[in-house]
């Protein structure tokens, strides 16, 4: 029987031509760097408005315990230090580099030589120097991630789900660079004490299961495991509970309970830092829309506008009227073909007016199919009736906040509902009204 | 101007399913037994599913104009509504009949209480008890079937007009009151023949709950298609089966008992379409098993127990009310350990 979990959704894959291999993509003229492209404190600039910086060059960088570094994907001068739009955030201060073309890299970024010599510090201090965070679209800290998890880590699941529909990037990754990919396994798999390493794969993509299973040969530290194709199959609780049965209880790290869950292209940037000393400066990226001859997977410098990346994928039969960055399932529709393209974004997707519409939807028939794909087992139906009357106190005793945000109760839907938007409202006022609380404590103690 | 885009909150794309399309999965998984029933009754079988239906939807859209809000014919559920309600009614009542059961599901049932999603029994059934406890004669007022969908049985009406009722050639007893009568079974009624009648319909009843092969097939396309699952039906028939076979009826073999049970009323219809309504039944799988269950019980103690031979509506009707505790009473357990409070 396939490994898989209860609930989920399987979304009919689209029928458009996909390019093969990598598209290339000439380098932007300028590129636009945020200062948070992940979870944590954002970094702050190291270089000045006019600063003259090189291929590589750290140019932000943080002290906070979580937080990473920014690097500069080409040479060029700094133009500005300002607010620009940003992919997640609706506006963040960004250091916008003008790109000269020159190639030369920034001195002292050498591989750090024979790698099974490295202690778990090394390695975790490598992760961060790179400036590499979780590139599966949840963007934590990966040195952080190690830090926590030295020693306490049973079993390490490399996530090569990929299971949102459309997007390709991880796939690319794991069958043109399986090297890079099973590398900075087996070097994360050293960072925490050499636990069991787990590559899981869902069975769509049954050239990047044989891919990699081609590159672990015989060896015995590593198992590719291919999942049943099921959305959200990639999800860190869904995964753990798919591969090892364990359920994440809320409020856990998956390193408190023996786990850690690591994206393939976060492991294959690992490698490549360790072996070539470049940080992480691009990632591969896939554009796709009904509107496009073909969907392709470009490897685009971090900070790359939106307008330069649909520039150079074809002529457009039909101008998008929305753009997502990141997946049809848990993307984020940007306003404007100005926003960069940051170290998490897996997908770029082009919708039409007439695909982007809102359909016209009736009230809840409580016909269950929102509980049925739940994965956390929650009851859509009724927090969707606790939401409408804002009842915080039903919505945490129905759970509201194991809710993953996956999207599949509002996917299921047929009075078109939208579910997942409302729950997303209601975490935010739910950890509003936890703040303000804690404030008024604090304010009565003192 | 710069361009604009269009936002919006994630998921961007959305299954294909929508309420009307899940509301004309069921019309075309009653078609069969529609069908059937034309054959069986002649076209005022037709003509009663017509008018019911057309009432259904007069009322909803009536209701809806008068009190400002939006249309919801598009929908189809007072479609689905109307269909039941007629596949509940004999044959041969009288065609207002339906018309003011038709009143009763849409304003007072469901458009009363918010309309659709907010009702808690079931809009068709609890028209069909209206109407049975109100012209209680007219709808027991059952006929055989004419074989002969060319018909048009209202000439029954002028037949059952000049006779009493009781006199009443036309007018018969369902296989159902025969096995409460507490007599033994007449060797007629154990004939294969007339078993396999009961199978294909042929058997005095409501005009959509003889033919119980059609609606066993309606059922499981139901299934199949994803539109309900599997959990009302079997705990509904399962129960009916297993109590019928334990503790046959005075005077017929478990076997014969189970065979009437089953085909003899209108068992499946609500098994497979009336417990399943979304609206009115629980949300769980295990909930929903339950509720098979419970309708399973209360059919069986109904028929045994009760003044009436049929037992089905109130059965649904009385676990409609449980609905709301019995989804309380199932919720899955947390993800991640622990029990929700």
């Amino acid at each position: 029987m396939a490994i898989t979990f209860k609930g989920g959704v399987r979304i009919k894959p689209a029928k458009a031509p996909f390019l093969s291999g990598i598209a290339p993509l000439p380098p932007p003229e300028q590129l636009i760097l945020p200062l948070l492209q992940h979870k944590g404190a954002p970094a702050k600039p190291l270089v000045l408005v006019g600063d003259h910086v090189r291929v590589g060059q750290k140019i932000a960088d943080s002290e906070a315990a979580i937080s990473a570094p920014v690097h500069a994907p080409v040479s060029g001068r700094v133009l500005a230090i300002e607010e620009r739009p940003h992919p997640a955030a609706s506006a963040c201060i960004a250091i916008v580099l003008e790109n000269d073309f020159q190639t030369a890299p920034c001195p002292g970024l050498e591989p750090a030589g024979n790698l099974e010599s490295l202690s778990p510090e090394q390695i975790v201090h490598l992760a961060r120097e790179a400036g590499i965070v979780g590139l599966g679209g949840a963007g934590f800290p990966l040195h952080a991630k190690l830090q926590g998890a030295i020693g306490r880590v049973k079993t390490l699941l490399i996530n090569g789900c990929e299971c949102e529909p459309l997007i390709s990037s991880d796939r690319r990754m794991m069958t043109e660079r399986p090297g890079d990919v099973v590398g900075g396994a087996r070097l994360i798999g050293q960072a925490l004490g050499h636990p069991r390493i787990v590559i899981g794969v869902e069975d769509n993509k049954p050239d990047a299961i044989e891919a990699l299973q081609k590159e672990v040969g015989g060896a015995a530290d590593v198992e590719v495991l291919p999942l049943r194709t099921k959305y959200p199959q990639g999800g860190e609780r869904v995964m753990v509970k798919a591969v090892c049965g364990d359920e994440l209880p809320l409020g856990k790290l998956p390193a408190d309970c023996g786990y850690l869950i690591v994206n393939v292209s976060t492991a294959a940037a690992l490698f490549e830092a360790a072996t070539t000393g470049r940080p992480l400066t691009s990632r591969y990226i896939t554009v796709a829309g009904s509107m496009l001859e073909a969907a392709r997977v470009v490897e685009a410098p971090i900070g790359t506008p939106i307008a330069h990346l649909l520039a150079h994928c074809g002529p457009l039969r039909e101008a998008p009227r929305k753009i997502v960055l990141g997946g049809p399932m848990m993307g984020v529709a940007q306003h404007t073909l100005d926003t960069p393209i940051i170290k998490t974004s897996s997908a770029l997707l082009l919708y039409t007016e007439r695909e982007a519409e809102a359909l016209r939807g009736t009230s809840c028939i409580h016909c269950g199919k929102c509980m049925q794909g739940c994965p956390m087992r929650l009851s859509p139906c009724y927090l969707n009736i606790y939401a409408d009357s804002r009842d915080y106190a039903m919505l945490e005793k129905f759970d509201l906040g194991n809710c993953i945000e996956c999207g599949v109760c509002s996917y299921n839907c047929p009075a078109r509902l939208p579910l997942l938007q409302k729950f997303r409202l209601m975490k935010a006022e739910l950890a509003a009204n936890k703040r303000a609380l804690a404030e008024k404590r604090e304010g009565a103690g003192r | 101007m710069e361009e604009r885009y269009m936002v919006s909150s994630p998921p961007h794309i959305v299954g294909a399913e929508r309420t009307s399309g899940l509301m004309r999965e069921v019309l075309i998984a009653l078609t069969p037994a529609l069908l059937a029933s034309i054959y069986l009754f002649g076209m005022r079988a037709l003509a009663v599913v017509a008018v019911s239906i057309a009432s259904c939807l007069l009322f909803e859209e009536l209701y809806r104009r008068l009190t400002g809000r939006t249309s919801t014919l598009f929908d189809l559920s007072a479609a689905v509504t109307g269909m039941l309600l007629a596949f509940n009614l004999p044959v041969n009542i009288p065609l207002w009949m339906p018309v003011i059961g038709a009143f009763f599901a849409m304003v007072i049932v469901k458009n009363l209480f918010g309309g659709l999603g907010q009702n808690f029994l079931n809009p068709a059934l609890a028209a069909r008890v209206f109407l049975a406890n109100s012209w209680s004669s007219d709808m027991v007022a059952w006929s055989r079937p004419l074989l002969n969908p060319f018909a048009w049985s209202s000439q029954l009406d002028a037949l059952a007009a000049a006779t009493p009722r009781s006199l009443d050639a036309m007018s018969t007893a369902t296989p159902l009151s025969l096995l409460k009568g507490g007599e033994p079974l007449p060797e007629a009624a154990k004939s294969a023949q007339q078993l396999w009648n009961m199978v294909i319909g042929v058997k005095p009843g409501c005009l959509g709950e003889t033919c119980g092969i059609l609606l066993m097939l309606g059922g499981l396309y139901l299934i199949a298609r994803g539109v309900i699952t599997w959990h009302i039906p079997v705990g509904y028939l399962g129960t009916v089966c297993l109590l019928s076979l334990l503790f046959p009826a005075t005077g017929a073999t478990p076997a014969l008992s189970l065979f009437y049970n089953l085909f003899g009323g209108g068992l499946l219809l609500g098994a497979f379409f009336m417990a399943t309504d979304y609206v009115t039944s629980p949300l769980p799988s295990s909930g929903r098993l339950f509720y098979g269950v419970c309708c399973g019980l209360l059919t069986v103690f109904i028929r045994r127990f009760g003044t009436s031979a049929e037992g089905v509506s109130f059965a649904i009707l009385i676990m409609n009310m449980g609905v709301w505790f019995i989804d309380r009473a199932f919720m899955p357990k947390r993800f991640g350990g622990g029990v929700p409070q």
